[in-house]
C-alpha cells in the first residue's frame, strides 16, 4: 500500500513540476517581419524617408493599434494619445507607472520574449540606457528627432520627446505668506529650516527615483553641501510632516495638507494648472537642483512596430511635441517647438538660471552618485535615518 | 432533518451542554483506519495537482526569486544569498517583523472584541432598527480597503482633511486645531478596523445565528442573568469563531501595505507588508528582496494559518443542525438601547457612509478642495473619466474576473471539499493544508509569483493570468464555505444513491451538489465582491488590455488623480451592488451574515 501512495504522489508531483515547467516554457519567437526584398520596410525600418511615409502609415493603420509605456503624467499622456488617435485612426493603449517600476515590468516582459511595449518611455536615462545595451530598443531615428538636444538623446535609439522639468520647491499659493514666500525664494532649502515651518513641509524620498536621489546628493556631496550639508537636511527634516512620492505631494499641496514640498518637477504644477487655472500651486527653483527629460524610445520586439515607428515620427514632429507641451504645459524641448507652459508668463514664476541646473545624465555617468545611491552604497540608508523614514 | 451521527457522540454533547432534544450533532474527527489506508481516488490527486499548480507553484517562485540576484528571467540574474541574508541575517528587519506582528495583534483583538459586541447586540438584543444596522456592518465589504484608506486620507488628513477643516469653522476652533490625525499608528489601526472588523462580524453572527438558542434559554430559565449568560454560554460556544477570526484578521493584517502607504504614514514604522511594495517600487527596485521579505511573512503567517486551522477544526468538530424549535429570547437593553444603537450607526457612518461621501465630493470637485465653504463642483472629472474607453474596458474585464474566478475558486474549493470530508485520508488533510496557503503570503508577493511563473507562457497579458491569480487567492475562503457546507449533509443521502446503481460522481453531483448549492452560492456572492475589488493580487498583472476597474482606481491614486480615482470607485461599489442584486434574483440568494 505504501509503495501505491509513494506512485500516487510521485505522479502529482511530477504533474505539478510539468504544470509549473509549462510556465516556465518560452514562447515561439515572433517571425521575422522582414520581406528579405531590401527595400523599405516599415516593421523594422531605422528611419522614414518621406518618400516612405504613406507605406508606413498605411502598415501602421493595418496594426490599427499600439502600446505606450510611460512614467508621464497618466491624464497628459491619454490626451497627447488621442490627437494620435484622431489623426491616424490608430487605437493607443497606455501603461503608466513610476519610472522604477515600468521599467521592472518592460525589461521582465521583455526578457521573457513577452514584450507588450511598442513604444518605452522613461524619466530615467539609467533604464534608457540599460534597455539599449539589452537590445530591447531598436534603432530608429525619426525625422525630427536630431531637433531634439544632442546631450540628452542616444542617437537613433531615444529622444526626449516628452519634455524636460527641472525639480522645484512647490507650494500652496494660497497658505504661503508674502514674507515667508520672499524668505524661501531667497534660498529654499535654507529657508525651510526655519523652525517656523515645523508640519508644514513634505519631501520626496531619494528612494522614489534616482533623479530624487541626485536632488539630495546635490545638498550632501555636490554643489550644494556647503551651504546645507547633512546637518542642514537634519534641521529640514524636523519640519517634515511627510515623506511620500512626487504625485502624493502636489496633491497634498494642493489639499493644504502641508504647504511647501520638494523635490517636486515643475511639469507637476504644470500639468495641475493645466487642469485647472486656479488650483492653488506654484513653485520656485532651489539652487542648486537637477534637471531632466522623459526620453522615449521604439521597442525592438514591438508588436506592432509601424505604428511604434509612426507613433515616433508624430511624437518628434512639430505637431506631436508641440501638442504634447500645449497639454501638459510644459517645456518642449524640440529646437523651436511651442512652450507650454501658461505659468510663465503668471507674475510668481523666475525662470531657471540655466547655471544652476545640473541635467541627470551627468548623474547617470557620476561613478561616485551610482556608488553611493546603488544598493551597496550608505547614502540612501543615511537620509531615511536622518529623516526616520522606513522606506 | 437528518442526523449524522458518526463519532463520538458523547463529548460533543459534553461540549454543547449535553441537553438538546432538538438539535444533531456531527464529529468528523475520528478516522478509522480504514479510512487512512484507503488510495487517493482520481479525484484527489487531480485536486492535489491543481493545488500544486495554482498554489505552490507560485510560492515556489517567491522562494526561488528570493535566491537571485534580480528578478527572475533578467540577463543579469545569478543566484546569489545576497537578498536573504540582508534580510534574515540583518537586524533592519526586526524592528518591522515585531512591528508587523504588534499591529496584527492589536487590529485582530480590537476587530474580534467589537465584531463579537455588534454580532450580539444585533442578533440577540432589542437594538433599533437592527436589520438596517446590519447593513452598516457588512457595507464595508463592498469598500475595497485601499479606497476606504483613500477616502478617509481626504476625511481625516490633521490639517486639511475634510473632518477637521470643516470642523474648525463650524465650532469656531483655531486654524492650527487637529481633531483628528488619521496619519499615524493609531489611524492606521482604525482604518484596519473598519475594513477588516465585518470578517469578525460575519464569523461570530453565523457562529450566533447557528447555535441552538436551547441552550441560552436553559440558562435564564435557571436564574442566569444576561450577562452571566452570554459568559458562561454564549460566548464559549462561539469561541471557536472567536479565534478563527483573530487568526485571519490577524494574517490579513500581517500582509497589509495599502492603508498605511495610503494614509501618508510617517513615525518611522513600516510594516513588512509595505516594505516589500516599497522594494518592488521604490528606486533601486529589489525583487529578491522584495521576495525575501515574502518568505519571511510566508514563515510568520504559517504560524498563524496552523492556529487558525486548529480552531477552524475545534470549530467543525460540532456542527450544529438545529432544528431551532425554541424561539430565541430577545435580551431587552433598556437604558443602554440608545447608545447600543448609535455605537453600531456609528461604525456603518464611519466604515461606509464617510467615506462615500469623501469620494462623491472629490468626484464633483475640480481639485481636491476640502473646505465646504468654498468648494466648488463639476462635472468634469466624471465626464472626463466616463468618456474614456479605459473604463469600460476595465468595467468589462471587472465583469470576467468577477464571475470567472468565484466560479472557478467554489468548483475546485468543492473538490477540495468533498475529498477533505468525503474521502478523507492522509491526502485530504494535505488538501486542505494547501488550499489555506495563499492566505500566508501577502497578495502583491504572491502576484510576483504569479508573474514570474507565467511571464513566459501565453496566457500572460490574458485575463486569465488575473483569474489564475484570483482563484489561487480565494481558495481559503472558498474551501472553508464548500467544506462547512459539505459537512452538514448526510453522506447516506450518497450512499443510497450509490446503492441504487449511481457511480460515485453521479452520486457528488445529484445529490451532494444541490444540497451544498446554498454554502456554494453564498461562497459565490462573497467572491465575487472580493473578485471586483481586489487589488493585491491583479496590481502586478494587470495590463491596459486586462486591467479590471480596482486597479484603474489604484492607477488614477498612482498618477495623482484622486477625482478620477473617487469616479471609479464609485462605479466600482455600483457595480458589485448591481451584480449582487442580480445574483440574489438569479440564485435567490442573500448576502447576509446568516449566509456569509
Amino acid at each position: 500500500m505504501a509503495v501505491k501512495h509513494l506512485r500516487t504522489a510521485s505522479i502529482a508531483v511530477l504533474a505539478a513540476g510539468a504544470l509549473a515547467l509549462a510556465g516556465c516554457s518560452s514562447p515561439a519567437a515572433p517571425e521575422s517581419p522582414d520581406d528579405g526584398s531590401g527595400g523599405y520596410n516599415p516593421a523594422t525600418a531605422t528611419s522614414t524617408p518621406a518618400e516612405d511615409m504613406e507605406a508606413l502609415i498605411a502598415a501602421a493603420q493595418a496594426e490599427g493599434t499600439l502600446t505606450l509605456y510611460t512614467d508621464g503624467t497618466l491624464a497628459t499622456q491619454q490626451a497627447w494619445a488621442a490627437e494620435f488617435t484622431a489623426k491616424y485612426g490608430i487605437q493607443v493603449s497606455i501603461v503608466r507607472d513610476s519610472g522604477g517600476p515600468l521599467y521592472q515590468k518592460f525589461a521582465q516582459e521583455e526578457a521573457a520574449g513577452q514584450g507588450q511595449a511598442d513604444v518605452f518611455g522613461n524619466i530615467d536615462a539609467l533604464s534608457l540606457d540599460d534597455a539599449v545595451d539589452n537590445g530591447w530598443l531598436a534603432e530608429y531615428t525619426p525625422e525630427g528627432g536630431p531637433e531634439f538636444p544632442a546631450d540628452r538623446s542616444r542617437a537613433g535609439y531615444y529622444y526626449p520627446y516628452l519634455m524636460g522639468n527641472a525639480h522645484s520647491v512647490i507650494y500652496n499659493s494660497n497658505n504661503v505668506t508674502p514674507e515667508e514666500l520672499a524668505e524661501v525664494r531667497e534660498n529654499p532649502l535654507k529657508a525651510l529650516a526655519d523652525p517656523k515651518f515645523k508640519g508644514r513641509i513634505g519631501v520626496c524620498p531619494p528612494q522614489l527615483a534616482m533623479l530624487a536621489a541626485a536632488f539630495w546628493y546635490q545638498y550632501t556631496d555636490g554643489d550644494g553641501a556647503a551651504d546645507i550639508g547633512w546637518d542642514g537636511l537634519a534641521e529640514i527634516a524636523a519640519n517634515v510632516a511627510i515623506v511620500t512620492d512626487t504625485a502624493t505631494l502636489t496633491q497634498n499641496v494642493i489639499q493644504g495638507e502641508v504647504d511647501f514640498a520638494f523635490p517636486v518637477a515643475d511639469s507637476l504644477v504644470g500639468n495641475a494648472l493645466k487642469a485647472d487655472p486656479n488650483t492653488p500651486i506654484a513653485f520656485v527653483y532651489p539652487a542648486p537642483t537637477v534637471g531632466t527629460q522623459f526620453g522615449m524610445g521604439v521597442v525592438a520586439d514591438s508588436p506592432h512596430p509601424a505604428a511604434a515607428r509612426l507613433f515616433a515620427e508624430w511624437a518628434a514632429s512639430p505637431e506631436g511635441s508641440d501638442a504634447l507641451a500645449e497639454l501638459a504645459g510644459n517645456l518642449n524641448l524640440r529646437e523651436g517647438g511651442a512652450d507650454g507652459r501658461a505659468y510663465s508668463e503668471l507674475d510668481w514664476f523666475v525662470p531657471l538660471d540655466p547655471e544652476t541646473v545640473v541635467n541627470s545624465t551627468v548623474y547617470v555617468q557620476d561613478q561616485a552618485f551610482r556608488d553611493a545611491a546603488g544598493p551597496d552604497g550608505d547614502f540612501l540608508a543615511h537620509w531615511s535615518q536622518v529623516f526616520g523614514y522606513a522606506g | 432533518m437528518s442526523l449524522l451521527e458518526k463519532g463520538s457522540r458523547p463529548s460533543a454533547d459534553k461540549r454543547t451542554g449535553g441537553n438538546r432534544p432538538d438539535a444533531a450533532t456531527v464529529s468528523v474527527s475520528t478516522r478509522t483506519k480504514a479510512q487512512r489506508r484507503r488510495p487517493p481516488s482520481a479525484l484527489s490527486v487531480i485536486t492535489l495537482i491543481v493545488l500544486l499548480g495554482l498554489v505552490v507553484a507560485p510560492l515556489v517562485m517567491v522562494f526561488v526569486g528570493a535566491f537571485l540576484s534580480g528578478a527572475p528571467g533578467l540577463p543579469k540574474s545569478d543566484w546569489s544569498f545576497k537578498a536573504i541574508l540582508s534580510v534574515y541575517a540583518s537586524p533592519d528587519y526586526l524592528w518591522p517583523l515585531f512591528g508587523t506582528l504588534i499591529l496584527a495583534i492589536v487590529t485582530a483583538g480590537l476587530s474580534v472584541v467589537i465584531g463579537t459586541l455588534f454580532a450580539w447586540l444585533v442578533a440577540r438584543t432589542n437594538m433599533f432598527i437592527r436589520r438596517t444596522l446590519e447593513w452598516g456592518v457588512i457595507l464595508p465589504l463592498f469598500i475595497s480597503p485601499f479606497i476606504g484608506a483613500v477616502a478617509w486620507n481626504l476625511l481625516g488628513a490633521p490639517r486639511s482633511g475634510m473632518i477637521n477643516t470643516n470642523l474648525r469653522w463650524l465650532l469656531g476652533l483655531d486654524d492650527d486645531a487637529v481633531l483628528i490625525n488619521i496619519s499615524t499608528m493609531p489611524g492606521v489601526v482604525f482604518v484596519m478596523l473598519l475594513y477588516f472588523m465585518p470578517y469578525a462580524y460575519q464569523l461570530v453572527s453565523s457562529s450566533l445565528r447557528n447555535m441552538d438558542p436551547g441552550l441560552e434559554e436553559a440558562s435564564y430559565m435557571n436564574g442566569r442573568g444576561i450577562l452571566a449568560t452570554a459568559f458562561k454560554v454564549t460566548l464559549p460556544i462561539v469561541r471557536p469563531a472567536l479565534i478563527a477570526a483573530f487568526f485571519m484578521i490577524a494574517i490579513l493584517a500581517t500582509g497589509v501595505f495599502t492603508i498605511p502607504l495610503a494614509l501618508g504614514v510617517n513615525t518611522g514604522f513600516a510594516p513588512l507588508g509595505m516594505h516589500v511594495y516599497l522594494k518592488m517600487t521604490q528606486f533601486p527596485v529589489n525583487p529578491p528582496v522584495a521576495a525575501a521579505i515574502g518568505t519571511l511573512i510566508f514563515w510568520l503567517t504559517l504560524l498563524g494559518i496552523y492556529f487558525y486551522r486548529r480552531s477552524i477544526r475545534n470549530a467543525r468538530r460540532f456542527v450544529t443542525l438545529g432544528g431551532k424549535a425554541t424561539r430565541r429570547r430577545e435580551v431587552k437593553l433598556g437604558w443602554m438601547r440608545i447608545p447600543a444603537t448609535v455605537l453600531v450607526a456609528l461604525f456603518g457612518l464611519f466604515a461606509a457612509v464617510l467615506p462615500i461621501i469623501a469620494l462623491l465630493v472629490t468626484a464633483l470637485t475640480p481639485y481636491a478642495m476640502t473646505d465646504f465653504r468654498t468648494m466648488q463642483f463639476s462635472f468634469a472629472t466624471i465626464a472626463q473619466v466616463l468618456g474614456s474607453i479605459d473604463v469600460w474596458n476595465s468595467l468589462l474585464n471587472t465583469v470576467w474576473l468577477s464571475l470567472l474566478a468565484p466560479t472557478l475558486a467554489v468548483l475546485i474549493a468543492f473538490a477540495v471539499a468533498y475529498v477533505v470530508v468525503r474521502e478523507r485520508g492522509r491526502l485530504g488533510g494535505a488538501l486542505d493544508y494547501l488550499a489555506t496557503f495563499p492566505v500566508a503570503v501577502p497578495g502583491i508577493v504572491f502576484a510576483m509569483g504569479i508573474l514570474w511563473l507565467y511571464i513566459r507562457t501565453p496566457i500572460y497579458a490574458t485575463v486569465a493570468v488575473l483569474t489564475i491569480a484570483l482563484v489561487a487567492a480565494f481558495m481559503p475562503t472558498a474551501t472553508r464555505f464548500s467544506t462547512t457546507g459539505l459537512m452538514q449533509i448526510d453522506p447516506s443521502l450518497e450512499e443510497a444513491a450509490r446503492m441504487s446503481g449511481a457511480n460515485r460522481f453521479r452520486a457528488a453531483v445529484t445529490i451532494t451538489l444541490p444540497l451544498v448549492r446554498p454554502a456554494i452560492l453564498a461562497a459565490w456572492s462573497l467572491l465575487f465582491i472580493f473578485a471586483s475589488r481586489e487589488v493585491n493580487e491583479t496590481v502586478l498583472l494587470a495590463l491596459p488590455s486586462t486591467r479590471p476597474l480596482a486597479v484603474l482606481a489604484w492607477d488614477h491614486i498612482n498618477a495623482n488623480d484622486p477625482g478620477a480615482a473617487a469616479v471609479v470607485s464609485v462605479l466600482l461599489m455600483l457595480f458589485m451592488a448591481a451584480g449582487l442584486l442580480i445574483a440574489r434574483f438569479v440564485f435567490r440568494t442573500r448576502l447576509d451574515s446568516s449566509n456569509l
